[in-house]
């Protein structure tokens, strides 16, 4: 075991370096710096970090001042529980899917080896429990200093050092006994793996329902901060930090790595891409993952038969997005909702003639553009393979893909603004409200569609002058009906551009 | 130029109707150019062969035929079609299999087909889909994702759905690399059989079936393009080795 855990131990130092190598690296530290200026770099952040701390422990106490008197010691009635709903809370969360991953590597190296997979369990749950429990006790001894501000200055350190230490422990061992529950489906036994999933439930409902069992971490975290921790609490600190590592290790060693490295495939192709790469191909990464979800949910609902082309394309556009995600389809009418408020409660608020109305408005209509309503023709166009089938009438093709958005955000709009009372806004200019905000909606739209079909429009300067031209329109004029005038207008114009095709 | 200058050597004896023009094609990949004044025909009928190393422009020569990738300067027609001024219309008529093509990551194997079948009005498109998946070896996955198969089996899916709509001219990146020894014999009767039918095959690569007889072959190599006489040839895998 110690010749495993220390195998691993290695690796992950390893691991850390590099990626520790590259936050210093934008911090301003690199390797080939002369002695002389790391120390001034360590130096300086070390100041930093004092400096933000001192802030922060500051803030702190002026948020303190402000708090009503008993507000401290209503929360230290209601602290104790915190930690087991923390436990629950990780339980629960973990449980939705096993946390032991194993990257490309991992697979390939580690899982075909005999390392002790309790080995593998323990540190794998160290890496992604460690920081938080750090974080975790550094936010507790924030609080613990709330409730010991009045003592002297040696007291407040000491019990904010043991405060942020016992903190940290309990947060360890939470999250080891979270892993050590969550493992269990990836248990070779199958007896394992029923009965663990008694004894979370028997866990979670004792934590509930069992006072004293709730109760007795967090009593020893707040026995702790007032610095009358006995020795009973200090062995059964020991004790639970222990006793977790110890069910973490022998829930480990039941686990089938094969399973595990079966279950890792998806997040093994995200590690693939690095940490830059990660950040920089979310797209990439949202695609992995729904193709994770397509592959294990049921597939509902066909396209029909006909011969119609058209009626294929928008079939093909519905029923994608209907597998993707369903739920987009079903909020898509809020967009409409949303848009709708967007065009009407600024003039509700204030009026058409106030420049203030149409200053929101351009803010919302800029910052809120509906991608939904493109998505699935920019899908269609993303491959070049596909798209040489979709033939025909580049116009048909843009319609059968974004039509079923338009009219769901329509109707969203539409009902929005009948629902809305008759005495907020005359019904002519209700009227007037909707139609340009579903011009708005059109240029959007259409920037988009033109800026796919490559014709090298650039999608924001279009956006931000197209919607220039309708708010300069309605301050000018202070009516609603010239610039909507303008938005058709601009409407028009994109759409011919689009007729014209590639 | 004209069909009538026919660079590549027919071996067979069929009426010579000019399907592809390209003139003077000339590419670049910023100062790089891959492509130089690229010259050739491609009789309706005719399945060709284009070879040369890695990195020699045979996918990009692909890419610039089906329209995917526009050329610096040039000419590039299907049945007197031009690429540039009748882009759509251009575009009917060919369909390129890329060596890695994209699907739709929510439509099944089936659904895929239908869709292609249904898009192009093709009659019966359902027992011509049922037919070519039996054939590639598929009909067992007709329902699973494309994303879940293995690079071979995309690949055949590709073929499937180009051969369902059997355009004027089929362009292929480098068929025979992903797919085993029975599917590649499988692929190039069905490509004679294609070409039998009055279409036109052209295809990137490194080997060819055994006992693969192309009508016509080209070479690619520093941008440059050069017919090989493949009737004076014995042997024509014996020259793709050497090229290689």
């Amino acid at each position: 075991m110690w010749t495993n855990l220390r195998l691993l131990l290695w690796l992950d130092r390893k691991r850390i370096g590099d990626k520790l190598a590259y936050w210093l690296k934008i911090l301003g530290i690199d390797d080939d710096s002369t002695l002389a200026y790391q120390f001034y770099a360590v130096g300086f952040y070390i100041f930093w970090i004092f400096a933000m701390w001192s802030y922060v422990v500051e803030s702190a106490f002026e948020f303190q001042k402000r708090l009503p008197s008993d507000a401290i010691s209503v929360s230290q009635n209601i602290v104790p529980y915190f930690f087991p709903l923390v436990l629950i809370v990780a339980i629960i969360w973990l449980l939705r899917d096993p946390p032991l991953k194993l990257s490309a590597p991992d697979i390939d190296i580690l899982a075909t080896s005999p390392i002790r997979r309790g080995s593998v369990a323990i540190v794998y749950a160290l890496r992604s429990i460690l920081p938080i429990a750090f974080l975790g006790a550094v936010i507790s001894s924030l609080y613990a200093l709330l409730i010991i501000w009045d003592l002297e200055l040696v007291s407040i350190v000491r019990l904010s050092l043991v405060a942020t230490g016992v903190s940290f422990l309990l947060l360890l061992s939470i999250g080891l006994l979270a892993w050590a529950l969550a493992i269990i489906p990836l248990n070779q036994w199958d007896w394992v793996r029923r009965g663990g999933i008694y004894t979370i439930a028997t866990l979670i409902l004792a934590v509930l329902f069992i006072p004293a069992v709730g109760n007795i971490v967090g009593a020893l975290w707040l026995d702790a901060v007032i610095g009358e921790i006995s020795i009973l609490q200090m062995l059964l600190l020991i004790v639970i930090v222990g006793g977790s590592i110890a069910l973490l290790y022998w829930s480990g060693e039941g686990v089938h790595l094969s399973l595990v490295a079966n279950r890792s495939r998806t997040y093994a192709r995200i590690q693939k891409l690095g940490m830059l790469g990660q950040f920089y191909a979310r797209d990439l990464i949202r695609q992995i993952r729904q193709q994770e979800r397509l592959a294990s949910r049921r597939r509902f609902l066909k396209m029909p038969r006909t011969q119609n082309p058209l009626l294929t394309m928008f079939s093909r556009a519905v029923l994608s997005q209907w597998r993707t995600s369903g739920w987009k389809i079903i909020f898509t009418p809020f967009k409409g909702v949303s848009y709708a408020g967007i065009a009407i409660v600024p003039f509700l608020l204030a009026d058409i003639a106030a420049w203030q109305s149409w200053l929101v408005v351009i803010i919302f209509f800029v910052r809120s553009r509906p991608s939904v309503l493109v998505e699935r023709f920019a899908q269609q166009r993303s491959s070049a393979f596909m798209e040489q089938f979709a033939r025909g009438n580049t116009f048909e093709n843009v319609l059968a893909n974004c039509i079923l958005p338009m009219v769901l955000v329509s109707i969203g709009a539409v009902g929005f603004l009948l629902l809305l009372p008759t005495s907020f806004i005359p019904a002519y200019n209700r009227m007037l409200a909707i139609a340009l905000a579903l011009a708005c909606v059109g240029i959007f739209t259409w920037a988009q569609v033109i800026n796919l079909l490559k014709n090298r429009i650039a999608y924001e300067y279009t956006i931000i002058a197209a919607t220039i031209a309708v708010v300069l329109a309605g301050v000018v004029t202070q009516t609603l009906d010239i610039p909507l005038f303008v938005a058709l207008a601009i409407n028009m114009v994109m759409l011919s551009i689009i007729r014209e095709g590639e | 130029m004209g069909c009538d200058t026919l660079l590549a050597y027919s071996v067979l004896e069929r009426v010579n109707v000019c399907m592809l023009e390209v003139e003077n094609l000339d590419y670049q990949y910023g100062a790089h150019h891959v492509l130089r004044s690229i010259n050739f025909t491609l009789d309706a009928g005719q399945l060709s062969v284009l070879v040369g190393v890695n990195g020699a422009g045979k996918s990009t020569l692909l890419r610039c035929i089906a329209g995917w990738s526009l050329p610096e300067k040039g000419l590039i027609a299907i049945n007197g079609i031009d690429a540039k001024t009748q882009e759509r219309e251009y575009r009917e008529q060919v369909i390129f299999v890329s060596d890695t093509p994209d699907f739709y990551d929510e439509l099944s194997a089936w659904e895929h087909l239908q869709f292609v079948g249904q898009l192009h009005r093709i009659p019966d498109w359902d027992e011509v889909a049922d037919n070519l998946l039996d054939n590639f070896d598929l009909a067992s996955e007709a329902d699973s994702l494309p994303f879940t198969f293995s690079r071979g089996m995309r690949y055949k899916l590709a073929l499937c759905m180009a051969l369902l709509v059997k355009p004027s001219i089929l362009l292929l990146d480098e068929p025979f690399a992903p797919l085993d020894a029975a599917a590649r014999d499988l692929l190039w009767s069905q490509l004679e059989a294609f070409r039998d039918a009055g279409h036109s095959v052209m295809l990137s690569a490194h080997a060819l079936p055994k006992d693969a007889n192309p009508d016509a072959a080209f070479l690619l190599r520093n941008g440059d393009l050069s017919a090989i006489d493949v009737a004076s040839i014995d042997d024509l895998g014996e020259v793709l080795r050497d090229v290689d």
